[in-house]
């Protein structure tokens, strides 16, 4: 069978030790049996990795930063893709989604297809929003406040036991266990993502997270749970395994329904000692750590091109049990011209 | 004293036995895997623990569905151990097993 030619455009390629989820996403769709993919990187910045790997990207252009403005970032899109066209955007930061979700219907007008939640769903889930969400959804979630100034933080003791979780609104949580230390990462934490501060209840227990991905008329496509084995100290898995708890897929499952939920999700659960599940962040796209589920038999990132593509995707029933991944590093040798290029022209 | 009792679930036996001291029942998790080197697999928890030969034995034993009584017989007779010295050692193992939340106990 020959293999349907396309063309993806996507972000995250910045596969460090806080790794986009990028290349793990284009090497599932590489790996399709179902598509000859053109592979075209868009990067925030001149080093992220994956624009000097030309076997994982083929064509890399520069992108503005959300922060410089919806339009200015939606605009350098559709010049892309007006000068080298592609089929489907994939975007893989929560801090950008906001700006693609709303330019929905412009990029679709241009012949871009995406496959990204609603605006509703992806601010119902929000860390700030978790406790109505887990209240309207039936799902245990951690007791939890948004501060907006620092003042607040006198007054958490009212409410709080800790040691709690101090979380900023797209990335970043830290443990303090007293109000100093909640005042040095509200400072870190403001200055970095903004306002509001998400203060959380810390639930003890094993953290386990699932990728899954929504076909939004409530379905669940795919749905593979993990467990970190070895963590990075900003908090990332550099190893993991596939679990086999049907608890889990039945949480997941539940809230992909409930919430219709479209595209690629990772919930971020805690299991208590007593067993109970907690939900303690929804992350709106596919984790970096995606690839194992490729690897456990569900090729999720091709089944995300496809549901953008408006082809048929048949649910994943299975997955190994006991796959895992280590990651690593090394070291990528390139030329300065390469970097000049890139740099000079905002392509490669 | 520990009691067994044949739960009968299909092809792998369960071990599973009485509590001293209730009623409770308890068995190794139907999903954990043992290897022959020692190595056990719960694919729930993603945990992994290594055994160490008399481990091993207990263990394929309690996988064979041995009660208590024929795993302290088959262990005293290949190892210098009496058998009070060894139920001790015994218990230790399966409220390890336990701890590891390895075995599910049922009223």
């Amino acid at each position: 069978m020959s293999r349907r030619k396309i063309s993806v455009a996507l972000t995250g390629l910045n596969n460090t030790d806080n790794p986009g989820p990028g290349v793990p996403i284009i090497r599932g769709i590489r790996e399709s049996a179902e598509f000859d993919a053109r592979i075209i990187g868009l990067a925030y910045e001149n080093l992220e990795p994956a624009i000097y790997m030309h076997h994982v990207v083929d064509k890399t252009y520069l992108v503005p930063y959300p922060s410089d403005g919806t339009n200015v970032l939606i605009q350098r899109i559709l010049d892309i893709h007006k000068k080298d066209p592609f089929d489907v955007l994939i975007p893989n930061f929560d801090a950008e989604l906001y700006a693609f979700m709303r330019a929905g219907e412009t990029l679709e007008k241009a012949g871009i297809r995406t496959f990204l939640p609603t605006m509703e769903q992806f601010e119902e889930r929000h860390k700030a929003n978790l406790p109505d969400w887990g209240k309207k959804y039936g799902v245990k979630v951690p007791f939890s406040k948004p501060l907006v100034q620092q003042s607040d933080i006198d007054k958490l003791k009212k409410d709080f036991d800790y040691p709690l979780m101090v979380k900023g609104k797209f990335y970043d949580a830290y443990l303090a266990y007293n109000e100093e230390q909640v005042r040095m990462h509200y400072n870190k934490i403001t200055a970095k993502w903004g306002l509001p501060v998400i203060i959380q209840e810390f639930i003890k227990g094993t953290e386990v997270n699932v990728v899954a991905l929504g076909d939004g008329r409530g379905n669940t496509v795919g749905a593979v749970p993990m467990r970190k084995q070895y963590i990075t100290d900003k908090g990332k898995a550099w190893a993991g395994i596939t679990l086999d708890d049907k608890k889990l897929i039945s949480l997941t499952d539940r809230i992909i329904s409930g919430m219709n939920w479209r595209g690629g999700m990772e919930l971020e659960i805690v299991k208590s000692f007593d067993n109970e599940l907690y939900v303690i962040e929804i992350n709106p796209r596919i984790p970096a750590w995606v690839y194992l589920a490729v690897g456990a038999g569900q090729n999720l990132p091709e089944a995300l091109v496809k549901l953008a593509m408006g082809m048929e995707v048949k649910p994943f029933t299975e997955y190994e049990v006991g796959k895992m991944f280590i990651r690593y590093s090394t070291d990528l040798i390139t030329d300065v011209k390469e970097f000049e290029k890139l740099s000079t022209r905002g392509e490669l | 004293m520990i009691k067994y009792c044949n739960s009968g679930s299909g092809e792998m036996p369960d071990f599973c036995m009485y509590n001293q001291n209730n009623n409770t029942v308890m068995r190794i998790k139907r999903n954990i895997a043992v290897s022959e080197t020692g190595f056990v697999f719960d694919p729930t928890s993603g945990e992994s623990y290594s055994i160490n030969r008399e481990g091993q034995e207990i263990m394929a034993l309690l996988k064979e569905g041995k009660n208590p009584e024929q795993i302290s017989e088959a262990m005293c007779a290949g190892y210098e151990i009496d058998q009070a010295s060894f139920e001790k050692y015994f218990y230790d193992f399966i409220g390890m097993l336990r701890q590891f939340q390895l075995i599910e106990e049922d009223e």
